[in-house]
Protein backbone atom coordinates (compact mmCIF):
# COMPACT_ATOMS: atom_id res chain seq x y z
CA UNK A 1 0.00 0.00 0.00
CA UNK A 2 1.67 3.21 -0.88
CA UNK A 3 1.35 6.52 0.92
CA UNK A 4 -0.44 8.26 -2.28
CA UNK A 5 -2.77 5.54 -1.74
CA UNK A 6 -3.69 6.35 1.59
CA UNK A 7 -3.50 9.63 0.77
CA UNK A 8 -6.24 9.67 -1.73
CA UNK A 9 -8.17 7.55 0.82
CA UNK A 10 -8.65 10.40 3.14
CA UNK A 11 -11.65 12.57 3.39
CA UNK A 12 -9.97 15.99 3.64
CA UNK A 13 -11.71 19.54 4.56
CA UNK A 14 -12.42 20.41 0.93
CA UNK A 15 -13.80 17.33 0.47
CA UNK A 16 -16.36 17.82 3.78
CA UNK A 17 -17.11 21.39 2.18
CA UNK A 18 -18.12 20.14 -0.83
CA UNK A 19 -19.75 16.91 0.44
CA UNK A 20 -21.72 18.85 3.17
CA UNK A 21 -22.19 22.34 1.24
CA UNK A 22 -20.93 23.92 4.87
CA UNK A 23 -18.12 25.24 6.34
CA UNK A 24 -16.28 22.79 8.61
CA UNK A 25 -13.92 23.07 10.88
CA UNK A 26 -12.88 21.10 13.93
CA UNK A 27 -15.55 23.33 16.14
CA UNK A 28 -18.03 24.20 13.51
CA UNK A 29 -20.32 23.11 10.89
CA UNK A 30 -21.35 26.25 9.36
CA UNK A 31 -23.16 28.04 12.02
CA UNK A 32 -23.66 25.35 14.12
CA UNK A 33 -21.47 24.45 16.75
CA UNK A 34 -20.11 20.23 16.99
CA UNK A 35 -20.99 18.64 19.14
CA UNK A 36 -18.33 16.57 19.90
CA UNK A 37 -16.81 20.26 20.96
CA UNK A 38 -18.36 19.81 24.76
CA UNK A 39 -16.94 16.01 24.52
CA UNK A 40 -13.42 16.11 24.10
CA UNK A 41 -11.87 18.03 26.48
CA UNK A 42 -9.31 19.56 23.62
CA UNK A 43 -11.68 20.91 21.42
CA UNK A 44 -13.54 22.69 24.41
CA UNK A 45 -10.69 24.49 25.36
CA UNK A 46 -10.21 25.80 21.89
CA UNK A 47 -13.53 26.81 21.71
CA UNK A 48 -13.43 28.44 25.28
CA UNK A 49 -10.19 30.21 23.11
CA UNK A 50 -12.59 31.51 20.50
CA UNK A 51 -15.15 32.69 22.53
CA UNK A 52 -12.55 34.63 24.41
CA UNK A 53 -12.08 35.88 20.79
CA UNK A 54 -15.41 36.70 20.07
CA UNK A 55 -15.72 38.42 23.66
CA UNK A 56 -13.09 40.78 22.73
CA UNK A 57 -14.41 41.69 19.16
CA UNK A 58 -17.40 42.61 20.95
CA UNK A 59 -16.03 44.62 23.37
CA UNK A 60 -13.71 46.55 21.09
CA UNK A 61 -16.91 47.74 19.20
CA UNK A 62 -19.48 47.75 21.98
CA UNK A 63 -17.56 49.48 24.41
CA UNK A 64 -16.13 52.70 22.73
CA UNK A 65 -19.61 53.02 21.12
CA UNK A 66 -21.53 53.08 23.85
CA UNK A 67 -18.86 55.16 25.69
CA UNK A 68 -18.65 58.21 23.08
CA UNK A 69 -22.57 57.65 22.80
CA UNK A 70 -23.08 57.85 26.33
CA UNK A 71 -20.65 60.72 27.07
CA UNK A 72 -22.78 63.52 27.61
CA UNK A 73 -24.76 61.09 30.06
CA UNK A 74 -24.81 62.42 33.93
CA UNK A 75 -23.73 58.87 34.36
CA UNK A 76 -20.28 57.52 32.29
CA UNK A 77 -20.07 54.36 34.11
CA UNK A 78 -23.19 53.42 32.90
CA UNK A 79 -21.95 53.77 29.59
CA UNK A 80 -19.12 51.50 30.65
CA UNK A 81 -21.48 48.91 31.96
CA UNK A 82 -24.32 49.09 29.52
CA UNK A 83 -20.99 48.42 26.70
CA UNK A 84 -19.73 45.51 28.68
CA UNK A 85 -22.86 43.61 28.86
CA UNK A 86 -23.75 43.93 25.41
CA UNK A 87 -20.52 41.96 24.82
CA UNK A 88 -21.34 39.99 26.78
CA UNK A 89 -24.78 39.42 25.73
CA UNK A 90 -23.20 39.29 22.12
CA UNK A 91 -20.74 36.66 22.81
CA UNK A 92 -23.52 34.10 24.74
CA UNK A 93 -26.26 34.80 22.11
CA UNK A 94 -23.68 33.95 19.62
CA UNK A 95 -22.34 30.90 21.52
CA UNK A 96 -26.15 30.11 21.77
CA UNK A 97 -27.24 30.26 18.22
CA UNK A 98 -24.11 27.99 17.34
CA UNK A 99 -25.37 25.94 20.00
CA UNK A 100 -29.24 25.40 18.70
CA UNK A 101 -27.64 25.42 14.91
CA UNK A 102 -25.98 22.16 15.93
CA UNK A 103 -28.69 20.43 17.64
CA UNK A 104 -30.14 21.04 14.41
CA UNK A 105 -27.57 19.32 12.45
CA UNK A 106 -26.65 16.58 15.07
CA UNK A 107 -26.47 13.65 12.47
CA UNK A 108 -24.23 15.73 10.37
CA UNK A 109 -21.98 16.38 13.84
CA UNK A 110 -21.86 12.49 14.14
CA UNK A 111 -21.01 11.33 10.68
CA UNK A 112 -18.43 14.08 11.01
CA UNK A 113 -17.03 12.33 14.30
CA UNK A 114 -16.98 8.98 12.23
CA UNK A 115 -15.10 10.54 9.17
CA UNK A 116 -12.27 11.80 11.80
CA UNK A 117 -12.44 8.41 13.49
CA UNK A 118 -11.92 7.09 9.88
CA UNK A 119 -9.04 9.86 9.13
CA UNK A 120 -7.01 8.60 12.06
CA UNK A 121 -7.62 4.97 11.18
CA UNK A 122 -6.29 5.78 7.77
CA UNK A 123 -3.21 7.78 9.51
CA UNK A 124 -2.52 4.52 12.03
CA UNK A 125 -2.27 2.01 9.10
CA UNK A 126 0.12 5.02 7.33
CA UNK A 127 2.31 4.98 10.06
CA UNK A 128 2.60 1.31 10.14
CA UNK A 129 3.13 1.20 6.68
CA UNK A 130 6.30 3.51 7.48
CA UNK A 131 7.34 1.25 10.15
CA UNK A 132 7.38 -1.42 8.22
CA UNK A 133 9.52 0.03 5.25
CA UNK A 134 12.05 1.41 7.44
CA UNK A 135 12.37 -2.28 9.08
CA UNK A 136 11.87 -4.56 6.12
CA UNK A 137 13.53 -7.06 7.81
CA UNK A 138 10.80 -7.49 10.47
CA UNK A 139 7.57 -9.13 9.55
CA UNK A 140 6.48 -8.09 12.57
CA UNK A 141 5.09 -4.88 11.54
CA UNK A 142 3.80 -5.99 8.57
CA UNK A 143 0.00 -5.92 7.75
CA UNK A 144 -1.25 -9.81 7.20
CA UNK A 145 -3.55 -8.45 4.28
CA UNK A 146 -2.90 -4.88 3.26
CA UNK A 147 -5.51 -5.56 0.60
CA UNK A 148 -8.62 -6.34 2.47
CA UNK A 149 -7.46 -3.13 4.53
CA UNK A 150 -7.23 -1.14 2.06
CA UNK A 151 -10.31 -2.35 0.68
CA UNK A 152 -11.86 -2.28 4.07
CA UNK A 153 -10.79 1.19 4.09
CA UNK A 154 -12.21 2.21 0.84
CA UNK A 155 -15.34 0.65 1.72
CA UNK A 156 -15.17 3.07 4.88
CA UNK A 157 -15.20 5.63 3.18
CA UNK A 158 -17.59 4.95 0.02
CA UNK A 159 -19.92 5.04 3.00
CA UNK A 160 -19.13 8.05 4.88
CA UNK A 161 -18.92 10.10 1.67
CA UNK A 162 -22.67 8.83 0.59
CA UNK A 163 -24.13 9.29 4.35
CA UNK A 164 -23.11 12.99 4.24
CA UNK A 165 -24.40 13.57 0.78
CA UNK A 166 -27.66 11.85 1.83
CA UNK A 167 -27.73 14.03 4.40
CA UNK A 168 -26.77 17.18 2.52
CA UNK A 169 -29.85 16.10 0.60
CA UNK A 170 -31.61 15.70 3.00
CA UNK A 171 -31.21 18.88 4.68
CA UNK A 172 -31.79 20.45 1.06
CA UNK A 173 -35.13 18.91 1.36
CA UNK A 174 -35.97 19.32 4.92
CA UNK A 175 -39.07 21.54 4.65
CA UNK A 176 -40.45 19.31 2.08
CA UNK A 177 -39.38 15.91 4.50
CA UNK A 178 -41.04 17.71 7.31
CA UNK A 179 -44.64 18.25 5.34
CA UNK A 180 -44.92 14.51 4.39
CA UNK A 181 -47.48 13.48 6.51
CA UNK A 182 -49.90 16.36 5.10
CA UNK A 183 -48.44 14.69 1.59
CA UNK A 184 -49.59 11.17 2.79
CA UNK A 185 -53.20 12.18 3.48
CA UNK A 186 -53.79 13.48 -0.19
CA UNK A 187 -51.88 10.72 -1.92
CA UNK A 188 -54.93 9.43 -4.41
CA UNK A 189 -55.60 12.97 -4.95
CA UNK A 190 -52.03 15.00 -5.63
CA UNK A 191 -49.35 13.93 -7.47
CA UNK A 192 -46.58 15.69 -5.25
CA UNK A 193 -48.01 12.74 -2.86
CA UNK A 194 -45.28 10.21 -4.93
CA UNK A 195 -42.93 12.85 -4.58
CA UNK A 196 -43.09 12.70 -0.37
CA UNK A 197 -43.22 8.82 -1.00
CA UNK A 198 -40.15 9.27 -2.77
CA UNK A 199 -38.68 11.52 -0.22
CA UNK A 200 -39.76 9.04 2.82
CA UNK A 201 -38.38 6.09 0.87
CA UNK A 202 -34.74 8.42 0.51
CA UNK A 203 -35.04 8.67 4.53
CA UNK A 204 -35.21 5.09 4.73
CA UNK A 205 -31.85 4.61 2.45
CA UNK A 206 -30.29 7.60 4.47
CA UNK A 207 -30.77 5.84 7.64
CA UNK A 208 -29.38 2.23 5.77
CA UNK A 209 -26.86 4.17 4.37
CA UNK A 210 -25.90 5.05 8.22
CA UNK A 211 -26.47 1.38 9.53
CA UNK A 212 -23.72 0.24 6.79
CA UNK A 213 -21.61 3.00 7.28
CA UNK A 214 -21.56 1.92 10.94
CA UNK A 215 -21.38 -1.47 10.19
CA UNK A 216 -18.29 -0.94 8.10
CA UNK A 217 -16.87 1.08 10.53
CA UNK A 218 -16.92 -1.66 13.26
CA UNK A 219 -15.69 -4.21 11.19
CA UNK A 220 -12.64 -2.15 9.78
CA UNK A 221 -12.03 -1.50 13.41
CA UNK A 222 -11.96 -5.04 14.35
CA UNK A 223 -10.02 -6.22 11.05
CA UNK A 224 -7.17 -3.69 12.19
CA UNK A 225 -7.28 -5.07 16.12
CA UNK A 226 -6.54 -8.07 14.67
CA UNK A 227 -4.00 -7.29 12.29
CA UNK A 228 -2.04 -5.08 14.98
CA UNK A 229 0.99 -6.36 16.77
CA UNK A 230 -0.28 -7.41 20.66
CA UNK A 231 2.22 -4.79 21.97
CA UNK B 1 -9.39 27.91 14.28
CA UNK B 2 -6.44 29.02 12.95
CA UNK B 3 -7.28 33.08 12.18
CA UNK B 4 -3.37 33.58 11.40
CA UNK B 5 -3.45 31.56 8.84
CA UNK B 6 -6.23 32.65 7.08
CA UNK B 7 -4.06 36.52 7.13
CA UNK B 8 -1.25 34.85 6.04
CA UNK B 9 -3.56 33.53 2.97
CA UNK B 10 -4.80 36.66 2.57
CA UNK B 11 -0.73 38.25 2.28
CA UNK B 12 0.46 35.68 0.63
CA UNK B 13 -1.95 34.57 -1.97
CA UNK B 14 -4.32 37.83 -2.63
CA UNK B 15 -5.21 36.84 -6.13
CA UNK B 16 -7.10 33.38 -4.72
CA UNK B 17 -8.27 34.62 -1.57
CA UNK B 18 -10.15 37.54 -3.50
CA UNK B 19 -11.37 34.59 -5.93
CA UNK B 20 -12.56 32.84 -2.83
CA UNK B 21 -14.78 35.91 -2.09
CA UNK B 22 -15.89 36.00 -5.63
CA UNK B 23 -17.37 32.55 -5.48
CA UNK B 24 -18.12 33.33 -2.21
CA UNK B 25 -16.25 29.87 -0.06
CA UNK B 26 -16.38 29.61 3.11
CA UNK B 27 -16.48 34.04 4.33
CA UNK B 28 -18.23 33.82 7.72
CA UNK B 29 -14.61 32.25 8.85
CA UNK B 30 -12.32 34.42 6.72
CA UNK B 31 -14.50 37.15 7.84
CA UNK B 32 -14.33 36.29 11.28
CA UNK B 33 -10.38 35.42 11.80
CA UNK B 34 -9.61 38.50 9.95
CA UNK B 35 -11.09 40.76 12.45
CA UNK B 36 -9.84 38.87 15.29
CA UNK B 37 -6.88 39.54 13.89
CA UNK B 38 -6.95 42.96 13.42
CA UNK B 39 -7.97 43.51 16.77
CA UNK B 40 -5.01 42.11 17.97
CA UNK B 41 -2.67 44.23 15.84
CA UNK B 42 -4.28 47.02 16.02
CA UNK B 43 -4.77 46.64 20.04
CA UNK B 44 -0.51 46.13 20.34
CA UNK B 45 -0.44 49.66 18.39
CA UNK B 46 -2.54 51.25 19.79
CA UNK B 47 -0.80 50.12 23.44
CA UNK B 48 2.14 51.11 22.35
CA UNK B 49 1.26 55.09 21.20
CA UNK B 50 -0.79 55.29 24.42
CA UNK B 51 2.38 53.66 26.08
CA UNK B 52 4.18 57.10 25.18
CA UNK B 53 1.64 58.87 28.35
CA UNK B 54 0.71 56.34 30.69
CA UNK B 55 -0.60 53.16 31.39
CA UNK B 56 -3.96 53.93 31.62
CA UNK B 57 -3.53 55.72 27.85
CA UNK B 58 -2.22 52.79 26.82
CA UNK B 59 -5.07 50.66 27.79
CA UNK B 60 -7.79 52.86 26.72
CA UNK B 61 -5.83 53.15 23.25
CA UNK B 62 -5.46 49.47 23.10
CA UNK B 63 -9.68 49.43 23.09
CA UNK B 64 -9.76 52.76 20.68
CA UNK B 65 -7.49 51.90 18.32
CA UNK B 66 -9.11 48.96 16.85
CA UNK B 67 -12.88 50.02 17.49
CA UNK B 68 -11.63 53.54 15.14
CA UNK B 69 -11.24 51.22 12.17
CA UNK B 70 -13.68 48.53 12.58
CA UNK B 71 -16.62 51.02 13.24
CA UNK B 72 -15.78 52.91 10.13
CA UNK B 73 -15.60 49.88 8.52
CA UNK B 74 -19.50 49.17 9.94
CA UNK B 75 -20.86 52.90 9.72
CA UNK B 76 -19.58 52.93 5.80
CA UNK B 77 -20.35 49.33 5.10
CA UNK B 78 -24.01 50.23 3.64
CA UNK B 79 -23.05 52.93 1.82
CA UNK B 80 -20.83 50.71 -0.15
CA UNK B 81 -23.60 47.91 -0.38
CA UNK B 82 -26.48 49.51 -1.19
CA UNK B 83 -24.67 52.08 -4.04
CA UNK B 84 -23.45 49.00 -5.23
CA UNK B 85 -25.90 46.70 -5.89
CA UNK B 86 -28.37 49.62 -6.92
CA UNK B 87 -26.14 50.34 -9.63
CA UNK B 88 -26.01 46.62 -10.68
CA UNK B 89 -23.59 44.62 -8.88
CA UNK B 90 -24.13 40.86 -8.25
CA UNK B 91 -22.24 40.34 -4.83
CA UNK B 92 -24.25 39.80 -1.68
CA UNK B 93 -23.45 41.60 1.74
CA UNK B 94 -21.11 39.07 2.49
CA UNK B 95 -18.72 39.37 0.08
CA UNK B 96 -19.05 42.94 0.55
CA UNK B 97 -18.05 42.39 4.88
CA UNK B 98 -15.59 39.69 3.67
CA UNK B 99 -14.09 42.58 1.19
CA UNK B 100 -13.47 45.31 3.90
CA UNK B 101 -12.26 43.22 6.63
CA UNK B 102 -9.35 42.16 4.23
CA UNK B 103 -9.06 45.99 3.93
CA UNK B 104 -8.56 46.51 7.84
CA UNK B 105 -6.84 43.57 7.75
CA UNK B 106 -4.00 44.14 5.37
CA UNK B 107 -4.02 48.13 7.04
CA UNK B 108 -3.21 46.59 10.82
CA UNK B 109 -0.41 44.13 9.48
CA UNK B 110 1.31 47.11 7.83
CA UNK B 111 0.35 49.27 10.85
CA UNK B 112 1.86 46.30 13.00
CA UNK B 113 4.84 46.45 10.70
CA UNK B 114 5.87 50.26 11.75
CA UNK B 115 5.67 49.25 15.46
CA UNK B 116 9.32 48.54 16.10
CA UNK B 117 9.75 52.14 14.56
CA UNK B 118 7.58 53.67 16.64
CA UNK B 119 9.15 51.74 19.70
CA UNK B 120 12.00 53.45 18.73
CA UNK B 121 10.99 56.96 18.59
CA UNK B 122 9.19 56.87 21.99
CA UNK B 123 12.80 55.65 23.59
CA UNK B 124 14.69 58.32 21.60
CA UNK B 125 12.41 61.62 20.91
CA UNK B 126 10.61 62.88 23.31
CA UNK B 127 8.72 65.61 21.82
CA UNK B 128 5.07 65.20 21.88
CA UNK B 129 3.73 66.89 18.35
CA UNK B 130 6.92 64.96 15.93
CA UNK B 131 5.42 61.67 17.71
CA UNK B 132 1.68 62.69 17.00
CA UNK B 133 2.94 63.79 13.34
CA UNK B 134 4.72 60.64 12.73
CA UNK B 135 1.71 58.74 14.10
CA UNK B 136 -0.16 60.62 12.07
CA UNK B 137 1.98 59.98 8.83
CA UNK B 138 2.14 55.92 9.68
CA UNK B 139 -1.83 55.70 9.92
CA UNK B 140 -2.08 57.88 6.88
CA UNK B 141 0.68 55.94 4.76
CA UNK B 142 -0.76 52.26 5.79
CA UNK B 143 -4.44 53.79 5.23
CA UNK B 144 -3.82 54.94 1.62
CA UNK B 145 -2.18 51.64 0.89
CA UNK B 146 -4.69 49.39 1.94
CA UNK B 147 -7.39 51.24 0.26
CA UNK B 148 -5.52 51.03 -3.15
CA UNK B 149 -5.33 47.14 -2.76
CA UNK B 150 -9.24 47.45 -1.62
CA UNK B 151 -9.56 49.83 -5.10
CA UNK B 152 -7.77 46.94 -7.17
CA UNK B 153 -9.42 43.53 -5.01
CA UNK B 154 -13.23 45.19 -5.65
CA UNK B 155 -12.30 45.32 -9.35
CA UNK B 156 -11.07 41.98 -9.69
CA UNK B 157 -13.90 40.41 -7.65
CA UNK B 158 -16.81 42.63 -9.59
CA UNK B 159 -14.73 41.67 -12.87
CA UNK B 160 -14.01 44.11 -15.87
CA UNK B 161 -16.94 43.34 -17.85
CA UNK B 162 -19.98 43.80 -15.08
CA UNK B 163 -22.78 46.03 -15.64
CA UNK B 164 -22.10 49.39 -15.34
CA UNK B 165 -18.57 49.25 -14.61
CA UNK B 166 -17.52 52.69 -15.44
CA UNK B 167 -20.32 54.35 -13.37
CA UNK B 168 -19.25 51.96 -10.23
CA UNK B 169 -15.75 52.82 -10.36
CA UNK B 170 -16.49 56.29 -9.61
CA UNK B 171 -18.69 55.10 -6.98
CA UNK B 172 -16.12 53.09 -5.37
CA UNK B 173 -13.37 56.08 -5.82
CA UNK B 174 -16.05 58.45 -3.92
CA UNK B 175 -17.40 55.49 -1.42
CA UNK B 176 -13.18 55.53 -0.40
CA UNK B 177 -12.96 59.38 -0.42
CA UNK B 178 -16.23 58.73 2.42
CA UNK B 179 -14.06 56.51 4.42
CA UNK B 180 -10.88 58.49 4.51
CA UNK B 181 -13.95 61.52 5.84
CA UNK B 182 -15.49 58.98 8.26
CA UNK B 183 -12.84 57.21 9.84
CA UNK B 184 -10.82 60.46 10.47
CA UNK B 185 -13.38 62.29 12.19
CA UNK B 186 -14.38 59.41 13.91
CA UNK B 187 -10.73 58.85 15.16
CA UNK B 188 -10.62 62.80 15.99
CA UNK B 189 -14.41 61.93 18.09
CA UNK B 190 -12.47 58.78 20.11
CA UNK B 191 -9.38 61.16 20.94
CA UNK B 192 -7.11 61.09 22.40
CA UNK B 193 -4.80 57.80 21.23
CA UNK B 194 -1.97 59.49 22.43
CA UNK B 195 -2.26 61.34 25.67
CA UNK B 196 -1.14 65.07 25.67
CA UNK B 197 2.15 66.12 27.92
CA UNK B 198 0.72 67.93 31.12
CA UNK B 199 -2.86 66.80 30.59
CA UNK B 200 -4.72 64.23 33.04
CA UNK B 201 -5.94 61.36 31.89
CA UNK B 202 -9.44 61.08 29.99
CA UNK B 203 -11.07 58.21 28.13
CA UNK B 204 -12.72 61.23 25.74
CA UNK B 205 -12.03 64.42 25.42
CA UNK B 206 -14.81 66.27 26.54
CA UNK B 207 -14.49 69.26 23.93
CA UNK B 208 -16.10 67.90 20.52
CA UNK B 209 -15.76 71.02 18.31
CA UNK B 210 -13.18 71.29 15.97
CA UNK B 211 -12.01 68.39 13.44
CA UNK B 212 -8.77 66.28 12.52
CA UNK B 213 -7.83 68.46 10.06
CA UNK B 214 -7.44 71.59 12.05
CA UNK B 215 -5.52 69.37 14.67
CA UNK B 216 -3.35 68.13 12.08
CA UNK B 217 -2.64 72.01 10.77
CA UNK B 218 -1.83 73.34 14.49
CA UNK B 219 0.89 70.11 15.00
CA UNK B 220 2.85 70.84 11.79
CA UNK B 221 2.66 75.32 12.76
CA UNK B 222 3.71 74.34 16.64
CA UNK B 223 6.61 71.57 15.14
CA UNK B 224 7.62 74.46 12.76
CA UNK B 225 7.79 77.19 15.17
CA UNK B 226 4.92 79.20 14.16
Amino acid sequence: MSRANLDSLRITNQDLDELTGLDISDLSMGWGTRLSVFQQPRRLWVWLINQGLVLTVALVLWLPMCLVLGRNLATPSLSLVVGVLGAIATTIAQSLYGFYKGQQLKILSHLLDEVDRFNEMVKAVEILEELRQSDLTSKRLALEHPEAVKEALHLTRESLVCGLASDKIMRKHQRFIARRHELFASIETNLSSLHALQASELAGDYAQLLNEALHVGTTVHQALRQIMPPD
Amino acid sequence: MKHFAVLIQLLRDRKQFLEDIRRDIKLERKIFSLLVVSCIFFAVYGAIIGSSSSWLQMMASAIKLPALYLLTLGICLPTLYFFDILFGSKLNFRQYSAMLTTIVAVISVLVFSFDPVVLFYIFSILGYYFFLLLNVAVMGLTGIIGVRLFYQGMRQVVGPDAAGSRLRNRLLLGWLGLYALVGSQLGWTLRPFFGAPNEPFQVFRPEIEGNFYAQIMTSLASLLGF
